[in-house]
């Protein structure tokens, strides 16, 4: 299992002509290891624009997980604990909603992206311009609203312990105190198991990146990765081999880090949507 | 439900929180998701060709070209098979890894992890490793096929051989995952059923069929109609390892809708694929929803 990422740790240490000559054995340890590559990229001394590779992809990680992790707790307690006209209905329409996979959708935003009104250069109609394109906007703003995890929370909450919540109410506490220091160190679990695998995911996240921004400075290091490999295409040979395996074992080093030190979450929280799914 | 005609002052306060939060939510999803959804049917009806031009209505005209079209035709069913395929093995195999990884041995909890980092990993990264690997100049595999004295294989000039490495690939990223799935309907089952199947006299095998089946059947279920119609969106790696396969043979409607949208600007067509392929996949779900549900 873990066998293709020994591999491409060890790949990294090749230079790129030694590389071609790498012998096929399972385990191929170089003759001239060298630090070039993880250190391209470590210490950013050659190639300082993977530094805001490294930037972004961070950054859009960071937000995109505390938003919809806070939208997922805030609406899913709505949905839990708060009764009003209607919800019944909005929630399993929602729900409903959530059947059609996501990647199909990609081609309808990618249009509303480009038809934005007044936006990268468009008019009313959006016509005329980019739109959103290229910009930071579809980076930080698409994918923040997720129902599963919504429901998720929702049937966690509603599987919780209700006195603390009504004697936190008997005490006087507002809404936001309510679900904030009441609920939530109750529910870290969930929360902490959202944040994980949506951390997790957009931190992988190459496609959105990819599709919908083309300048360099946009780029995450994901999506970096994906364009060295759609370029290859066209030459079908990609210059630098190992600095691609190289980039791609340092992409995946803080996934599988994050995994080891939240695993139980992580576990747990699968399995608790596989029995409640 | 709880009893929610106490505490009235603040029920008034907590609706009116909760119509403008939801409201907010609403709105996002409308456009981020509601929106999409509508506007990917309309495509499915329009002959659009370049994201400034004006499309133009084609009524059917779309479909009909999809199903006329041996290309569009072929493209469909190398994605529904190519999914099943992948989805199908991958609920086997990992539910004897589930099996496996449920025994009571030492460090079982490293082996679960082990299993499941693949699935941390991001996709275009782990496509490359694979390509490498299975490098018929300097790969791995043609290391192995050399010590047994085999000629290196070309994979990338066999349809049989690149739907092979596809499958690989999703069965190394799936079957953590799956396992753990499978693992924990394994480990929601009462152990006392299979003391009492043990007393009257079950072996093995036939526990498996009497107690361990039955019971996960919730579970499986879901990781059915999970696992099926997530199928229908295998993309990657015939994206960034087969690339069409040899001469468009791996070439899956996923794909093909990127292709057709991105490439191409062909988005009538990507939208009519988009729609057909959401089609197939709920009707997929529903299948395999039906098929559990109606065991009973």
């Amino acid at each position: 299992m873990l066998y293709p990422l020994i591999f491409a740790t060890l790949c990294g240490f090749y230079d790129s002509i030694g590389y071609l000559g790498r012998p096929d054995t399972l385990f191929p340890f170089p003759d001239k290891p060298t630090l070039d590559n993880y250190r391209k990229i470590i210490f950013f001394t050659t190639d300082p624009t993977m530094f805001r590779y490294l930037l972004n992809s961070i950054t859009r990680t960071v937000w995109l997980t505390g938003t919809r992790v806070l939208v997922a707790f805030v609406a899913g307690y709505i949905f839990a604990r708060i009764e009003f006209r209607g919800k019944g209905p909005i929630f399993w329409s929602l729900l409903i909603g959530r059947l059609i996979p996501g990647t199909v959708l990609i081609v309808p935003l990618y249009i509303q992206m480009a038809r934005w009104p007044f936006a990268g250069g468009n008019n009313l109609w959006g016509v005329g311009g980019k739109g959103l394109l290229d910009t930071y906007a579809p980076l930080f703003l698409l994918g923040i609203v997720d129902i599963i995890a919504i429901f998720l929370v929702r049937q966690t909450i509603l599987a919780g312990p209700l006195e603390l919540e009504e004697a936190a109410k008997i005490d006087g506490a507002g809404v936001s105190r309510l679900i904030f220091s009441v609920v939530a160190p109750i529910q870290k679990p969930v929360l902490a198991y959202l944040a994980i695998i949506n951390g997790i995911g957009v931190w992988n996240d190459w496609f959105t990146p990819f599709f919908f921004t083309s300048s360099q400075k946009y780029q995450v290091w994901a999506s970096y990765i994906a364009r060295i490999v759609q370029k290859a295409d066209r030459a079908y040979a990609i210059q630098n081999f190992p600095l691609v395996l190289a980039m791609g074992i340092i992409l995946t080093i803080p996934s599988v880090i994050i995994f080891f030190m939240f695993q139980r979450y992580i576990v747990e929280g699968l399995a608790r949507v596989g029995i409640k799914g | 439900m709880p009893d929610k005609k106490t505490f009235s002052p603040l029920k008034q306060r907590e609706r009116k929180v909760a119509y403008a939060i939801l409201t907010v939510i609403l709105i996002y999803y409308f456009i981020f998701s509601a929106f999409p959804t509508f506007f990917g049917v309309v495509l499915a009806f329009l002959d659009w060709t370049n994201v400034t031009a004006f499309p133009k209505w084609n009524w059917l005209g779309n479909f009909y070209k999809y199903f006329k079209s041996s290309f569009y035709r072929s493209a469909l069913f190398r994605q529904m098979y190519i999914g099943t395929l992948c989805a199908g093995t991958t609920m086997l195999i990992a539910f004897f890894v589930a099996l496996l990884l449920n025994m009571r041995i030492r460090g079982r909890g490293v082996f679960r992890t082990i299993w499941y980092i693949p699935a941390v990993t991001a996709g275009v990264a782990t496509t490359q490793i694979f390509v490498s690997i299975m490098d018929p100049n300097t790969g791995p595999i043609t290391g192995l096929l050399r010590f047994f004295g085999h000629g290196p294989i070309q994979w990338q000039f066999s349809t049989f051989w690149m739907v092979v490495w596809i499958l690989i690939f999703n069965l190394w990223g799936s079957l953590g995952p799956t396992a753990v799935l499978w693992l924990a309907g394994l480990q929601s089952i009462d152990q006392q059923l299979y003391e009492a199947a043990a007393i009257d006299g079950a072996n093995w095998w036939r526990s498996l069929l009497h107690v361990t089946l039955p019971g996960i059947r919730p579970i499986a279920v879901y990781a059915l109609v999970v696992g099926f119609s997530g199928s229908v969106t295998v993309y990657e790696p015939v994206m960034f390892i087969s690339r069409g396969g040899p001469w468009g043979t791996t070439n899956v409607a996923m794909y093909q809708l990127v292709t057709d949208a991105f490439y191409d600007f062909n988005l009538g067509m990507a939208g009519t694929n988009a729609m057909i392929l959401t089609i197939v996949a709920l009707i997929f779900a529903l299948l395999n929803y039906k098929i559990m549900k109606g065991n009973d």
